[in-house]
């Protein structure tokens, strides 16, 4: 069995909130003004750390992602959404399923709203962020005519990205709540 | 012979079920869920398990895990899928899972905060149980297999005087001490204490934190005040705690476990005042 280590490496917490407001389709509003990083506790293990430039890329890379989830949803364009993520993203099914609500029909109210970003781990290659974000209400257009109603949630996820030579992409997201 | 019976009444005790926050419920359609990789990734809400094997991060974290019950857990894989960066420790963790469990990230959201944090890692085997309320099934059956038979007996053997005490004893152990075992990778001790419960016959029912035993214990004794035969049962009523790798006490939730004697026939006789030749 493996033994028990005591980690006492230092972990880098990546935290910036967004605010809500009413941009041009698929801007997200700035980084706020808080520290983007600090230490944590010594206490708390995070096995790799990555350099400011890195941390810097890799929170852009999210942000990019929930900027392109917006213009999907706002505008039914998914090219830049596909621009973010890797080719085997599970995630690609969303611009699959927003291009076929688009296929005459709109999504009226569709908005994401990222709230926190947490850079888990990272590496020279990989990295693992935790994410907080707010769906819209929102409402589904068919083109007959038809319409159904979505709730609000709270997501949280973790988001997977790998660097690539075009930069940080969207490997996979996995939810793990949604409130 | 004393037969045993061990009856799990089922209407009494109410499980604390753990809650699954599911990413799937209610997602039907909404495009916003077709984002996510992995259905079974979802939080776990309520007391969770975290292995002591390959834990790293604050000891402090464990205890906190089993029993915050306002607390949401997310333990997901470090890695994604079986590469190799999973087999080398993921991608820089300093120590490595052994084969066949894998390294997970532990995140903890606490009671009225947004997002979940990153608070360690440890190794998962598959299928191992990680809730507190998904392993006491097992402790539970595993704690019923520990309980000592009855035996009940009285004394005097052979039949009691009205007015004069007789004596009573379960035939168990006021205690069985505690018990250790494995269990799906955990390390297991339960601890079980017993009230007993018994029917004497005359309509006349008392319980005892005590089993009872022969002369000169008196734990348990009746006085029976007319003659006749009388059908005494006793009632044991076990219930325990465990603590798993350390962590708990966690009470051993479901119906009571009991044992119910068969009757034991004691005859109880009248008693007269006789003068004899003194010497």
């Amino acid at each position: 069995m493996v033994g028990r280590f005591s980690a006492g490496l230092w972990a880098v917490v990546f935290l910036a909130a967004c605010t809500s407001g009413a941009g041009t389709p698929g801007s997200l509003p700035p980084p706020s003004s808080q520290p983007s990083s600090t230490l944590s506790p010594s206490n708390t293990p995070t096995p790799a750390s990555s350099t400011d430039a890195d941390k810097a890329a890799i929170e852009a890379a999210v942000r990019a992602y929930f900027t392109a989830m917006n213009v999907a949803v706002m505008t039914g364009e998914t090219n830049e959404f596909e621009a973010v993520i890797l080719s085997d993203c599970p995630c690609r099914k969303f611009a699959t399923s927003v291009a076929d609500r688009f296929d005459g029909g709109s999504l009226v109210g569709a908005r994401v709203e990222l709230e926190t970003v947490e850079e888990r781990r990272a590496s020279a290659g990989r990295a693992v962020v935790s994410v907080a974000y707010r769906t819209s209400a929102y409402v589904a257009l068919s083109d007959n005519g038809s319409s159904e109603s979505f709730d609000a949630h709270t997501v949280n996820s973790s988001l997977v990205l790998l660097r690539t030579e075009a930069g940080w992409l969207v490997q996979a997201e996995n939810v793990l709540e949604r409130l | 012979m004393t037969r045993l019976l061990v009856l799990l009444v089922m209407a009494v005790a109410v499980l604390g079920s753990p809650v699954q926050a599911r990413a799937a419920e209610a997602c039907t359609g909404d495009v916003f869920c077709d984002v996510d990789g992995n259905d079974e990734l979802d939080a776990i809400v309520g007391r969770v398990l975290i292995p002591a094997d390959g834990f790293e991060g604050d000891p402090g974290i464990r205890q906190e895990a089993a029993t915050c019950d306002g607390c949401a857990w997310a333990i997901t894989p470090s890695c994604s899928g079986n590469d190799e960066e999973t087999q080398n420790g993921c991608n820089g963790f300093i120590s490595r899972c052994p084969a066949p469990s894998l390294r997970y990230d532990v995140l903890r959201r606490r009671a009225g905060e947004t997002g979940f944090t990153y608070v360690g890692s440890t190794c998962v085997y598959p299928g191992t149980p990680l809730t507190v309320d998904a392993l006491t099934p097992q402790v539970r059956d595993h704690f019923i297999d520990l309980l000592p038979g009855q035996a009940p007996s009285f004394q005097p053997a052979g039949g009691a005087l009205v007015n004069v005490p007789a004596l009573f004893a379960a035939g168990q152990p006021a205690s069985i001490g505690q018990n250790t075992f494995d269990l799906a990778g955990f390390e297991v001790v339960v601890t079980a204490d017993a009230r007993w419960t018994w029917d004497f016959g005359d309509g006349t029912r008392s319980t005892y934190d005590r089993p009872g035993g022969p002369y000169p214990n008196d734990d348990v004794s009746h006085t029976y005040r007319t003659s006749d035969d009388r059908r005494v049962v006793v009632t044991t009523t076990w219930g325990g705690t465990f603590v798993v790798d350390g962590l708990g006490p966690f009470p051993i939730a479901g119906p009571p476990v009991t044992q119910v004697s068969p009757p034991i026939v004691l005859v109880v006789r009248g008693a007269r005042s006789e003068l004899v030749e003194g010497g």
